[in-house]
């Protein structure tokens, strides 16, 4: 079985470099055509990407492990990916796709920053952005090397290299229409992948009726289960539209068209993946019950039973851990040369628009991602003890940044101040019951800290008052948002105000 | 045809949200058919209510 993971897993990276470096051509000759690949991405492109960014190599490996632990009580995670992904995506990335496109954003921050007229805000997401970023994706190189090691014997530093240089070599020279290209690649591969461990655990699980014959099968009814079934709802189904690495691909879709097939697509493959990840789940706990380190959980299993699946399965997770990794590092590049290097650097040089700034910008941004990239060979080499801690509170972290995406979008109550002090509330809390107390909810940091940071906003906007002017910019680019003409949007605004009556 | 796709949608997401409560529902041969069908239910509603709206003029057929 060494012999033919490696033979996989080699021919699957020849492939991987091969289609990104057909489809990263041209893409360094200007700024919108690295990052947001022209603006053109169809819904292919789209869909598979989110999908394969979501589906990361922790979720095949580690969240398999806790649907075998929990069974149905993580069914909030496939409700969250059906439902209130897709919801929330559509909602948020619609909008942000229109008004990307009118105003040249590329990034939230830009975005948060121009609809709130706040620096603080608009500093802080950018900051907060490429910071929480880089310890999430700094550590896929060193998981997967050390996969690689356990499922070969490959030396670990010798895989943790091969997974940063392919993933640097296609990623800097394309820019994001190689990586989505190659997410399309890896996607149907994954989704394969699941379909025929689907299959041969169910029947090494006794079938069906075998399987649902578990306590593990039905939702608990109270306590800690029942608490995260509805936790994993929210926690999951937000993050999706916050989380830059997956987010940024918003700015980059074609039409209103493509990005509404895409997210449905993303969502259908995120569905069939969590339904699948329920039923490995309960098969696994049939055929292996009693694992102890859930991490294992599909490793374990396939070994016993299907041991031919297993460098497929390394495979996979090496494509999605690429997946997360490439994309990471592509938006926190997008964040750091758009949000910080250019506006600071544009206004020192007093450099126009223009292809002179945009050449400028791709090798920033290809400089910057080699300073990453070796910022991650010494990750992988010296990790630092508390690196761990820090990817616990990404998620939760980024989390943050949705109230006031989505109150933002949708409310007109909501202010400046309002949002400032929610986020901030958010990311106090998120610190404070990760690192100093627990939760008070005893669930996830992440999860009260979003119910406080909501709360905030809309008490604070609520009670304090705003400037009109303000209030009338946000209506003005909710409107470009919604996709409303001029007529239809004075209408609106007339209607809306009710001093005009 | 929206309508029927926010109905469709807010039943779907309803009955996986309270099965803790139902006790009808929430049995170990029953909840993962019916995460099946909620999923695929809910997603195809999600589809519809997504769906634009056709402008006056295209419905009749009028010079735009």
């Amino acid at each position: 079985m060494i012999f033919w993971t490696v033979v996989i897993l080699g021919s699957y990276l020849v492939i991987f470099l091969a289609i990104g470096f057909h489809s990263g051509r041209g893409a360094g000759k200007d700024a919108e055509a690295f990052f947001v690949a022209g603006r053109k991405l169809n819904w292919l492109q789209e869909s598979m990407a989110v999908f394969t960014t979501t589906c990361s190599a922790g979720a095949i490996v580690g969240t398999t492990g806790l649907f075998y632990r929990d069974g149905a009580d993580m069914v909030g995670y496939i409700v969250a990916f059906a439902f209130v992904m897709p919801l929330t995506y559509w909602y948020v990335g619609a909008r942000l796709r229109r008004l990307g496109r009118e105003r040249g954003y590329q990034t939230q921050a830009a975005f948060l920053g121009d609809f709130y007229q706040s620096h603080y805000l608009r500093w802080g997401a950018a900051l907060a952005g490429a910071l929480f970023s880089v310890p999430y994706f700094m550590v896929g190189p060193v998981a997967l090397g050390i996969l690689l090691k356990e499922a070969t014997g490959f030396p670990y530093w010798a895989g943790a290299l091969l997974f940063l240089v392919v993933a640097m070599l296609y990623t800097v020279k394309g820019g994001l229409r190689a990586v989505a290209d190659t997410d399309i690649f890896h996607g149907v591969l994954l989704l394969v992948f699941f379909l025929a461990a689907l299959v041969v655990l169910v029947l090494h699980g006794g079938g069906f009726i075998n399987i649902l014959d578990s306590t593990k099968a039905a939702v608990a009814t109270s306590g800690h289960g029942m608490a995260m079934f509805y936790v994993w709802m929210l926690y999951s189904g937000l993050i999706t539209f916050c989380w830059p690495d997956r987010a940024f691909r918003m700015f980059a879709v074609r039409d209103d068209n493509n990005m509404r097939k895409g997210v449905m697509l993303s969502a259908a493959m995120m569905a069939f993946a969590a339904v699948s990840f329920l039923i490995i789940g309960l098969s696994v706990n049939k055929i292996l019950p009693g694992i102890k380190n859930t991490d294992t959980t599909l490793m374990s299993a396939l070994s016993l039973v299907a041991v031919w699946l297993v460098p497929w399965l390394v495979m996979n997770t090496w494509g999605s851990g690429m997946a997360t990794f490439t994309a990471g590092m592509l938006s926190t590049a997008n964040i750091f040369i758009k949000d910080i290097f250019e506006p600071w650097y544009a206004r020192r040089r007093d450099l126009l628009p223009g292809r002179k700034r945009d050449r400028l910008l791709v090798l920033a941004a290809r400089l910057f991602m080699l300073f990453l990239g070796l910022a991650t060979v010494l990750v992988c080499f010296y990790p630092p003890p508390f690196i761990w801690n820090l990817i616990n509170v990404t998620l939760g972290l980024f989390l943050q940044f949705s109230p006031i995406l989505l109150l933002g979008l949708a409310w007109r109550g909501v202010t400046r101040l309002g949002a400032q002090a929610a986020w901030t509330t958010g990311v106090v809390c998120q610190f404070f019951w990760t690192f100093l107390s627990k939760p008070p909810s005893g669930t996830m940091a992440g999860f009260d800290a979003l119910a406080v940071n909501t709360v905030v906003l809309i008490t604070v906007s609520l009670v304090v008052p705003e400037n009109k002017q303000l209030k009338q910019e946000r209506e003005d680019m909710r409107v470009v948002a919604n996709g409303m003409d001029e007529g239809a949007a004075r209408a609106t605004v007339t209607h809306a105000d009710p001093q005009c009556r | 045809m929206l309508l029927w796709g926010r109905i469709g949608f807010s039943v779907a997401l309803l009955t996986l949200v309270t099965l803790p409560f139902d006790r009808l529902l929430n049995r170990s041969f029953v909840v993962l058919p019916l995460c099946v069908v909620c999923v695929t239910v809910g997603l195809i509603s999600l589809y519809i209510c997504t769906l634009p709206e056709k402008s006056q003029h295209s419905r009749g057929g009028g010079a735009p």
